[in-house]
């Protein structure tokens, strides 16, 4: 795996596969540090804190970076998070036997559908998706008549959230159960590696015989079924379901990105989301543990994603290697 | 993406693919406009009170906000960077830079508002023309930024004009011929839009660096120069939607989810007929789509249909326009 072309040139110790866990550790060191013995950090309320914040936007950016392994982007995720609440509300009610079921086929199918027409059509997933977003917005809204479904219960999310072991939930376990499961394919299969080659060179790849279009089908079945069990999940912990519950978008994409997941696809791997989502989950944690106001964990959020979008970009890089080599990179035709 | 190798063209289901689409290309967008003039013009002679010219001005006005950012979008996606989803939060900041600055004089107030607009425009321009950096994934982040900062300088108390001079109610007062001011802007800012890029050597190279950057660079366009360019467009029209929001409501801050206008105004572009993959479309297609989605909800408004009835065929008409727009996608990816 090449290693990421850091402009502090210390490529030796940070690259794609150790960048999440670095973050990981550093972020909890520096709280720790913060802390050094006042015991609000290291406790079992911030373990729980952090598996949690996990559970709401790991499937999420584990959707999102599939698609984007594959080289696609899945921007439906934005909207699929609310919409699937409204179904396992609107379906289910307060039973999440068969609302969280019925939200998970509402996934597989919208991702399937924008599958099809981006893996045997081959239309843009860009354009596809943006559709899937206004298409999934716009029935949130007429199932909800606008407003918000108050479901009355909090039996059903109590059970969800109620803690295992002290920091788990059935919530937290069934994110990891679904990254660990993530990782496995990935890692282990031949589906991982063709997903890989499909999103390092799709021509060669096609070539070679590597079943594409399916994959692609596959990636966004995926991305639409773990962004609904997300999503359906928190509604019943909330216990209410509106359309314009915001998706976690800009986490999931910055805990994406820090697990050494690259836009130009091919990169990445399910434990280093699982890592940088962490970290980004310690982040928000750490910083209600410490009494922060809400807004300053998503504003570092955005601050994070600005960021690491900026590095993963061909073109900081490129000027970075010039400025190195004495060339003055201003050059006009650039 | 997109690439078809000569061994699949053989294929059967390929070559049927490639038939379907070939005559969906050019048959789907000449029948699409025949039926969208169709149903406009049967509509508005059925429905009372359409044909007026106070409904004209009415859906005029309606247009206003949404299509004012479509102006500015249009040059982002001209350009070959997709979207841009920071615009709203963009005008929604520039609202509150705008009456919280009204105490030292309207000019000032307003001045400062667009040198936001322009600055907020720059820094993802430069990103993403200079460093091509992922133009989504940096608006998002720069959105998140921007509504943070903002709720951290506001403490999400609402922004008030501190002073007691109503001087900037000339902009919520006046009217020109009988239009408000949001109809004027929008019509003035798509003509000189329009201009620029028609009649102008940056208009021009919009066009090239959207539709082929390389053969743009080769032909010694400033290609990062271009894109910044139309980032600043984008800013300075929303900042003067903030401008024209805070004169309106007099009161901004960040409660509940932030306006659709970005949502809406790709809506717009896209009904337009602009494509999505950039270097093909005009400001104009995008007020005329802009223009389509308001005097259809305006229809549906005066026929007395509900407001998910309105939202519900807002999103079949987007959705057939991305139909339509991966047609064409698909077709000259070929």
């Amino acid at each position: 795996m090449k290693a990421l072309r850091s402009p502090l040139g210390i490529t030796n110790v940070l690259n794609r596969r150790s960048l999440p866990v670095v973050t990981l550790v550093a972020m909890i060191a520096a709280f720790g540090i913060y802390d050094h013995g006042s015991g609000y950090f290291f406790t079992q309320a911030t373990g729980y804190a952090v598996l949690q914040n996990f559970a709401i936007f790991g499937p999420v950016a584990l959707g999102l970076g599939l698609t984007v392994i594959a080289r696609e982007f899945d921007l439906s995720v934005a909207t699929m998070f609310a919409f699937s609440g409204v179904i396992a509300v609107k379906i289910g009610g307060i039973h999440p036997t068969i609302g969280i079921p019925s939200a998970l086929g509402v996934g597989l199918l919208a991702g399937l559908l924008q599958g099809v027409l981006i893996g045997k059509l081959r239309l843009g997933s860009m354009a596809v998706t943006l559709g899937g977003l206004l298409t999934f917005l716009g029935l949130g809204h007429v199932l909800t008549g606008s407003g918000s479904i108050p479901l009355g219960d909090f039996t059903a999310g109590a059970r969800l959230d109620n803690p295992i072991a002290g920091i788990f939930s059935i919530r937290s376990l069934t994110a990891l159960g679904l990254f660990g499961l993530a990782a496995i394919v990935m890692g282990y299969t031949r589906i991982g590696r063709d997903i890989y080659a499909t999103g390092g060179d799709r021509r060669a790849s096609r070539t070679a015989g590597v079943p594409v279009d399916s994959l692609l089908i596959g990636v966004f079945v995926v991305s639409g079924f773990a962004t609904a069990l997300a999503g359906s999940m928190l509604s019943y912990s909330l216990a209410s379901a509106s359309p314009t519950l915001e998706a976690p978008l800009v986490p999931a994409a910055a805990g994406m990105i820090i697990g050494g997941v690259s836009l130009a696809g091919g990169q990445g791997a399910p434990l280093g989301i699982a890592a940088g989502v962490l970290s980004l989950a310690v982040l928000r944690s750490g910083l209600v543990a410490n009494a922060a106001p809400e807004y300053l964990s998503n504003l570092l959020y955005g601050i994070t994603l600005l960021s690491f979008v900026m590095v993963d970009a061909p073109g900081l890089s490129r000027w970075w290697a010039l400025v190195r080599r004495g060339v003055r990179p201003w050059s006009p035709t650039s | 993406m997109g690439y078809t190798s000569p061994s699949v063209l053989s294929d059967r289901s390929s070559r049927a693919r490639t038939l379907l689409l070939r005559l969906a290309g050019r048959w789907s967008t000449p029948i699409a406009i025949v039926i969208a003039v169709a149903m406009l013009a049967a509509g508005a002679v059925t429905t009372d009170g359409f044909l007026t010219i106070e409904n004209g001005k009415a859906v005029l006005t309606a247009a206003g906000y949404v299509g004012l950012i479509s102006v500015g979008m249009t040059f982002i996606t001209l350009s070959g960077n997709l979207f841009s989803l920071s615009l709203a939060t963009t005008a929604v900041v520039g609202g509150m830079m705008f009456l919280s600055l009204l105490q030292f004089g309207l000019a000032t107030a307003v001045t400062a508002t667009l040198a936001l607009g322009l600055a907020i425009g720059g820094i993802q321009g430069l990103s993403v023309g200079r460093w091509g950096a992922n133009p989504i994934l940096i608006s998002i982040a720069a959105s998140a930024i921007m509504q943070g900062t903002a709720i951290g300088l506001t403490g999400g108390r609402l922004v008030q004009p501190t002073t007691d001079s109503a001087a900037y109610k000339i902009f919520s007062d006046t009217q020109i011929l009988g239009l408000p001011i949001e109809a004027v802007s929008l019509v003035i800012a798509a003509a000189l839009g329009q201009v620029l890029l028609k009649r102008t050597r940056f208009g021009r190279e919009v066009y090239l660096v959207g539709s082929n950057p390389r053969a743009a660079r080769a032909a010694g366009v400033r290609t990062a120069r271009t894109i910044m360019g139309a980032y600043l467009i984008a800013g300075l029209c929303a900042a003067w939607l903030g401008v024209l929001l805070g004169a309106r409501t007099s009161a901004m801050n960040f409660w509940g989810a932030p306006p659709s206008y970005d949502f809406d105004a790709i809506a717009a572009l896209l009904v337009g007929g602009n494509w999505i993959g950039g270097g093909q479309g005009s400001v104009l297609r995008s007020l005329i789509g802009a223009l389509f989605i308001a005097a259809i909800a305006d229809m549906l408004l005066l026929r007395g249909y509900s407001l998910e009835t309105q939202l519900l065929v807002k999103g079949i008409i987007i959705l057939v326009a991305l139909v339509l727009n991966g047609i064409r996608q698909a077709e000259s990816a070929r």
